[in-house]
């Protein structure tokens, strides 16, 4: 329900909106558009205060958090593996329109409430995902975001992380997920501190 | 109360030039372009299997319009390139700014909904997508006609649209972090972070310099509490857009997180004096807290 309330408040300013544009010129018509800048306003500053999303009307809540140096910091990250058992870390564009990050919440999430039989489905998918682009990547062709506007002009995610454009000539078999958890403290100290562990594992059959 | 209804005039009915307005059309429609250009699969996630969906709901499915049919998904992705194009050209504007924004709406959150769209907002499209319908709702610029309030309104609230960027970024660091967040140790911990991630440039010299991280912390503040004040004073902005770009250099050089939304600076450039300066012609607006016009 709470996706339809937010439904509604966008409903609400196109509402607004258009009876701006109906309204004749004069009192009214101001009238009409002092309502609508109004609720644009209170509806901006609701969702701000409350901080409770309602795209577009929203939260900007990106690095609102207080980042501690001493606590751990875990990604997953994707691996393919090629028919000589080597692992080549799968490049971010490759399973685009979702960027790597969001698949690694997407696998934190959802992938271990599903059954055996689904797990394969959606591994067996991103490995067809990651085969793709590492042919787009080994014929030197842009892949993801970069396909129509190129590297140099494309926007690029908000979170730049390295590429991985540099790919087996051979196809990949396999695919694995990876935990990798660090320290930043420690790993300042230690850069052998990582932790690297393996959650899942696909082969083809 | 009666100042309050000054400045609000002033900042919403002061007359402005069609130029201004039809700047801030042709910003959007390139910016919105520049991310669907560069998101050329967003109607593909349509046919991805469907356990990558088992957190989508009905209802978020309803509030977005998601099809589910990927043909349907690629002609309305088509339809929005025309839509954008035609309104950046001012064809049928209003139409072409409403379906455009209609159906950035439907795409924009395509890119993360199938984690509930925690990042969506940072995406690019908000301020296209609410700046479209507002435009929709406008009168629509034509050239050669006088300045007039119905030129200024629309450009004033998509102005203060992409200011909310900031200023909503600001309370939501005050409501989650409280006034803890506004400390060095915090950047510091982000640095950090981000350097054991993506090893940003600066980020361990940042780290690394107490004075540094508290100069980040109140430069934030600063930034992010007074940015709408670039909506009302033509003077703030010519300060607070510059720091800005300086403060997102900062960012991808010590976090490398990078803003797509940030070309919609340009919003707060004078166009209307540009253009006069350009053609030799005075094009100043009406003294400021005249009588409002409509």
């Amino acid at each position: 329900m709470d996706e339809l309330a937010r439904l509604a408040l966008l409903l609400v300013f196109v509402g607004l909106g258009l009876k701006c544009l109906r309204s004749a010129n004069g009192e009214a018509r101001r009238r009409a558009v002092n309502v609508f800048l109004g609720y644009t306003l209170v509806a901006s500053g609701f969702v701000a205060v409350t901080q409770r999303d309602a795209w577009p009307f929203t939260t900007y809540t990106l690095a609102a958090f207080r980042a501690r140096a001493d606590r751990p910091v875990c990604l997953d990250e994707f691996w393919g593996v090629d028919a000589a058992g080597r692992e080549w870390r799968v490049d971010p564009y490759t399973w685009s329109p979702v960027f790597d990050s969001t698949l690694q919440t997407w696998f934190d999430y959802y992938f271990a409430s599903l059954p055996e039989d689904r797990k394969r489905t959606a591994l067996g998918f991103l490995l067809s995902r990651a085969e793709a682009g590492r042919g787009q990547l080994a014929a030197g062709r842009p892949i993801g975001y970069d396909r129509r506007l190129g590297p140099a002009l494309s926007a690029p995610y908000w979170w730049l992380v390295r590429r991985s454009t540099e790919v087996t000539p051979t196809p990949y078999v396999g695919l694995r997920v990876y935990r990798v958890c660090r320290v930043p403290e420690r790993l300042r100290r230690d850069p052998a501190s990582r932790t690297r562990t393996l959650l899942s594992e696909y082969r083809e059959r | 109360m009666r100042r309050l209804r000054e400045v609000w005039n002033d900042v919403f009915f002061r007359p402005a030039s069609p130029i201004d307005l039809t700047a801030v059309r042709v910003l959007l429609v390139v910016q919105a372009f520049w991310i669907l250009l560069s998101r050329p699969d967003l109607p593909e996630l349509t046919a991805w299997p469907a356990e990558f969906w088992m957190g989508v709901s009905g209802f978020t499915r309803l509030r977005f319009g998601l099809t589910g049919s990927l043909f349907l998904e690629r002609a309305l992705f088509g339809l929005l390139h025309v839509a954008l194009l035609a309104a950046g050209l001012g064809l049928r504007s209003r139409l072409s700014c409403l379906v455009s924004a209609i159906l950035l709406y439907h795409f924009a959150p395509v890119e993360e909904i199938i984690v509930g769209m925690p990042h969506t907002f940072f995406g690019g499209l908000t301020v296209p997508v609410l700046g479209l319908f507002v435009l929709s709702f406008a009168e629509i610029p034509v050239r050669g006609r006088a300045a007039s309030a119905e030129y200024r309104w629309p450009v004033a609230l998509v102005q203060l649209l992409f200011a909310f960027t900031y200023f909503v970024a600001g309370i939501a660091k005050l409501y989650h972090g409280r006034l803890g967040w506004f400390t060095a140790e915090t950047i510091r911990g982000f640095a950090l972070a981000h350097w054991s991630m993506t090893e940003p440039p600066w980020a361990l010299w940042v780290a690394d310099h107490p004075a540094v991280c508290w100069t980040i912390v109140v430069a934030t503040a600063l930034l992010e509490f007074l940015f709408p004040l670039a909506v009302v004073s033509p003077r703030a902005a010519a300060l607070l857009v510059p720091a800005a770009l300086l403060f997102h250099v900062g960012i991808v050089n010590t976090m490398r997180i990078f803003s797509p939304g940030l070309p919609l600076v340009l919003l707060f450039v004078p166009w209307a004096r540009l253009v006069g300066r350009a053609r030799g012609v005075d094009t100043s607006e009406a003294p400021r807290y005249g009588r409002p016009q409509c």
